[in-house]
């Protein structure tokens, strides 16, 4: 039995963010519908393909799945366990923004069986929320959390944003001490990425909005690290803090090169060797469902060597670290970045420590 | 040997020397309009492209003139640029005439002026032509007042022809014919024939073109090199016509080849004198001298697995092209290489030109430099064609360079602009002549690392591309060099040290610094680049750490595109240099050739 997690993407938005380059629509509510179905379909037509697997997590994402109603996410869940078999309590996420939910939609989500709940918040600042696009405010944002909590989540994770145009150390220290206020057990803290697709990547580049220094990314997340250390989170991976025991395992897969099916629009999946990823376009996706086929875009089969590139560059970000092994014909550089204090030696592994995770990109370009 | 006329052609690049060749080949017969490829005689790509003739041939024309006699002509051609002024020098030595070509709107440039000289210098009788008449812009009347200035002869001594048009061609005939003496060698001594080029070819071997000077040379004899004393036999001799002519023999006064299995075009050299081991001549013919580089550079490919390829393109090269010298030689930054002596620039990017084109070679070269001698105390005399090869400057006395006599043309109004490049360049003031009332020619002393450098660019934008420029070597002087070492957290790059004078070493440190900021990405440790005098360093710059080096984001799709990432990354650092723990783009090597 191959422990395998499930990936859904939900490419609907109620508005799309002014700094999202997912794939998602903000103006195809109506496909929603025709959409699940497909998905139900997708799951069906994996289901003889991957046995013998066993579901260790599922994993709603988008987008904004909480778009979802309650019907369709059980039409979901339900064909997975109709389809697989399923570890007896799967961890069940579900992203939400807070501004689509309601405490009965919480309690619902709850009794679905969804035990985890990721819920984007980005900022407790209501003027930061605007220029990201965001739906909801802070107030809002405080609002779901508590209302998650009273619904029955036990295990609830937030997501926040730093290095945003013009924020300064303070302004994100704030963010950090009001997330940490709710207690979540998870916390995600993501440097902005920005494309030059979206309206946030469009108005850096033409100097509408101020270029995030490096520098002031690299103090914000010294801060995020020590503060929220210092409130008793683990930090496991470059953005990834948790309480003990409460690390997300549906993502930790990812990054320990564990399989997993990634189903819906433009969602990646890993069968080992396999890497696949489906077509980027809601209609696409559903007519080659409706034709039966798998929406593959591309796959690739992973070379052995190319494996250790992803071994080495994943395990470089997380508290895991990587086997010594790995890297034993670059025992030079190894020293150096141990000099340096990035990287620290447990028994036969490499552990970056926090300062390391920050560099964990340009140490696996001059150790692969 | 009366109705013989070798002549060449003296003409600045464009002013029309293959057009009016080409003219004199169709008048004579010798091609069919039909059968001409234009411009038969510049036959390399490079070549054509450029606009300049790098490899001289010869061809023989038939011609029976008015009252029915009939004439050889020889036509020599010459290479047209400085680097080539010996093998220029060669080519007049064959000659008894030449047709001086100026073009009516460009007026005399400073190479045609030097090349005036030389056919002065081997007392050739110089037929004055003005070319392009037919030009809207030409200047008919000033040009002709410069030749008479320069030649001391009248105006009516000019002929007009526009080669394009086909006007005046009969008259140069004539002129070839009336004007320019036949050969005057001895018929019956023993033979002498000067070799004034050499060219390789892979059945053959190396094929030598040359003037008969004394005697006669059959095929079958036993010929012998005068320099080095090699004899070999003959297989083929021949005229030349659009291709190889055999005949049973040469006679004095003629220009033919001779091909002999001579093997290595080293054997071959220009301005030798060959003759005959059973009636061997005693005294070489005049002005024979060995072809010596005087530009160095670092060849180094791009991937060091190419080593090979570089090695054996170079080879052909040579084969073809004695002139060039090859040294293994090794970098610290750049691998294993060659150390690649030239005739001078024009030469160097032709031969780094062609082996890209030609020989497909991705090729990083060093800054070029001059050959130094360096003076010891203890007395000792090195020669020296690299800066690694200094020595350690505490055993140093003194170090000489090789210095020009530069001459250079131009406009008036450009003269104060290209007297403060001269003086930049450490030049040394001689004199300044008006050719008219509107052009100056310029004399300068510089020194030859001077020039080899963005001196010619300079030249020409600051005179806006009117001025031209002409230099000759003359002796080496003593001068206050350095050695200028370039280092990245303080290991030395071999490869970019350089030798400069002492008073500009400090400029030079700054910009060479400043460019490899540029270049250098950052990188995961600050990278320090200094530029040092041996301990002493006179400028640095830093290129910061990175501060962040990991996206934020890595699930589902973003694996794949770190690992291609990644994967990319480790194919470009093949080609990246290592010099301790930075990585250095190989651009950086050749951008640094570029500094202004």
């Amino acid at each position: 039995m191959t422990q395998t997690g499930i990936y859904i993407h939900i490419p609907f938005c109620r508005v799309r963010c002014h700094y999202c380059d997912f794939y998602s629509h903000g103006d195809a509510l109506g496909s929603i519908p025709m959409y699940v179905d497909a998905v139900c379909r997708e799951i069906n037509l994996y289901a003889g393909r991957i046995n013998p697997a066993i579901i260790t997590s599922i994993y709603l994402g988008g987008g904004t799945p909480s778009l979802l109603s309650i019907r369709q996410i059980h039409m979901i869940l339900h064909e997975i366990k109709t389809r697989f078999r399923c570890e007896e309590n799967p961890e069940i996420s579900i992203e939400a923004n807070p501004g689509t939910i309601d405490a009965e939609y919480l309690t619902q989500l709850s009794l679905q069986g969804i035990n985890r709940l990721s819920l984007g918040i980005q900022s407790f600042c209501d003027r930061e929320l605007t220029m990201l696009g965001r739906i909801h405010s802070a107030d809002e944002a405080r609002e779901a959390f508590q209302s998650a909590r009273s619904a029955g989540f036990k295990q609830i994770g937030i997501d926040l944003i730093y290095g945003l145009p013009g924020q300064n150390v303070d302004q994100w220290q704030r963010s950090l001490k009001e997330a940490i206020a709710l207690s979540p057990e998870h916390i995600s803290a993501y440097a902005l990425t920005w494309n030059d697709d979206t309206e946030t990547g469009r108005r850096i580049e033409c100097g509408d909005l101020p270029r995030p220094e490096e520098e002031m990314l690299a103090q914000q997340y010294q801060l995020a690290v020590t503060m929220l250390e210092n409130a008793g989170y683990e930090h496991y991976e470059v953005s990834n803090f948790a309480r003990s025991g409460c690390r997300a395992r549906h993502n930790a897969a990812y990054w320990t090169g564990r399989p997993y099916l990634g189903l819906g629009a433009s969602a990646h999946g890993y069968l080992p060797p396999v890497r696949y990823w489906n077509i980027s376009d809601i209609d696409q996706y559903v007519h080659a469902i409706k034709d039966e086929k798998l929406p593959l875009a591309g796959s690739e089969e992973l070379r052995p060597d190319q494996e250790r590139i992803e071994q080495i560059a994943l395990g470089l970000r997380t508290s895991e670290g990587i086997s010594r092994q790995l890297v034993s014909g670059n025992i030079d550089q190894v020293e150096t970045f141990i000099e340096a204090g990035w990287l620290k030696e447990q028994g036969t592994n490499l552990i970056p420590t926090s300062s390391g995770m920050f560099q964990a990109d340009g140490m696996a370009a001059s150790l692969i | 040997m009366k109705n013989i006329r070798n002549f060449c052609i003296i003409a600045h690049i464009d002013h029309g020397k293959s057009t009016l060749a080409d003219r004199l080949l169709e008048a004579t017969g010798t091609v069919s309009p039909q059968a001409m490829k234009s411009q038969v005689l510049d036959d390399m790509e490079l070549e054509r492209e450029r606009g300049i003739t790098i490899k001289a041939h010869a061809i023989t024309m038939h011609y029976q003139d008015a009252q029915k006699e009939r004439y050889i002509l020889n036509l020599i051609d010459t290479p047209g640029h400085v680097d080539f002024s010996y093998e220029v020098s060669r080519s007049l030595a064959a000659c008894e005439g030449a047709l001086l070509i100026v073009d009516a709107a460009q007026g005399i440039e400073a190479q045609t002026v030097s090349n005036i000289y030389l056919a002065m210098e081997n007392d050739l009788t110089i037929i004055p032509i003005i070319n392009k008449i037919d030009l809207p812009s030409a200047q008919v009347e000033e040009v002709q007042h410069q030749i008479c200035d320069l030649l001391g002869v009248d105006e009516d001594d000019i002929l007009l022809a526009s080669a394009k048009e086909n006007l005046g061609i009969p008259e140069i005939l004539d002129a070839i014919i009336q004007q320019i003496p036949a050969p005057s060698g001895q018929e019956k001594s023993e033979p002498r024939a000067l070799v004034f080029d050499s060219v390789f070819d892979y059945y053959r071997g190396a094929i030598c073109y040359v003037r008969l000077v004394d005697g006669e040379i059959k095929k079958g004899d036993t010929m012998v090199f005068l320099s080095t004393g090699k004899s070999f036999e003959i297989d083929e001799i021949g005229h030349l016509r659009l291709t190889r002519h055999p005949v049973g023999k040469l006679q004095a006064g003629e220009v033919g080849y001779i091909i002999a299995s001579v093997k290595n075009l080293k054997d071959a050299k220009v301005g030798d004198t060959i003759t005959i081991m059973e009636n061997r001549a005693t005294k070489a013919l005049a002005g024979f001298k060995e072809p010596k580089p005087m530009v160095f550079s670092g060849l180094f490919p791009t991937d060091s697995e190419d080593l090979e390829e570089l090695r054996n393109a170079l080879d052909r090269l040579q084969l073809n092209d004695s002139a060039l010298t090859i040294q293994p030689e090794s970098s610290a930054a750049l691998g294993f290489g060659f150390r690649v002596g030239f005739l001078g620039l024009l030469h160097m990017e032709i031969v780094q030109e062609r082996l890209e084109r030609e020989y497909n070679q991705q090729l990083i070269t060093t800054i070029p430099n001059v050959e130094f001698i360096v003076f010891t105390k203890d007395g000792e005399r090195i020669v020296i064609d690299t800066p690694a090869a200094l020595p350690d400057p505490n055993k140093l006395d003194y170090i000489t360079e090789p210095f020009i006599d530069a001459s250079i043309i131009a406009p008036k109004e450009y003269v104060g602009n290209l007297m403060s490049l001269c003086m930049e360049r450490r030049g040394i003031f001689r004199d300044q002549t008006y050719l008219d009332t509107h052009r100056v020619n310029l004399k300068y002393e510089l020194p030859l690392s001077e020039i080899i450098f963005d001196f010619y660019d300079k030249l020409k934008s600051l005179s806006r591309g009117y001025a031209s420029f002409d230099y000759e070597i003359t002796d080496m002087r003593r001068s206050d060099l350095v050695k200028l070492d370039l280092l990245i957290n303080g290991d030395p790059v071999d490869a970019l040290s350089m030798i400069v004078h002492r008073d500009k070493s400090f400029h030079w440190g700054q910009k060479l610094t400043s460019k490899l900021k540029e270049l250098i990405p950052r990188q995961m440790f600050e990278v320090a680049i200094q530029a040092a005098l041996g301990s002493k360093v006179i400028a640095r710059t830093t290129v910061k750490a990175l501060r962040k080096n990991v996206t934020a984001k890595c699930y589902g799709g973003d694996i794949s595109r770190k690992r291609k990432l990644l994967e990319k990354q480790k194919a470009g650092k093949k080609r990246m240099k290592q010099v301790g723990s930075v990585e250095i783009p190989q651009e950086a090597f050749l951008a640094v050739l570029k500094i202004k």
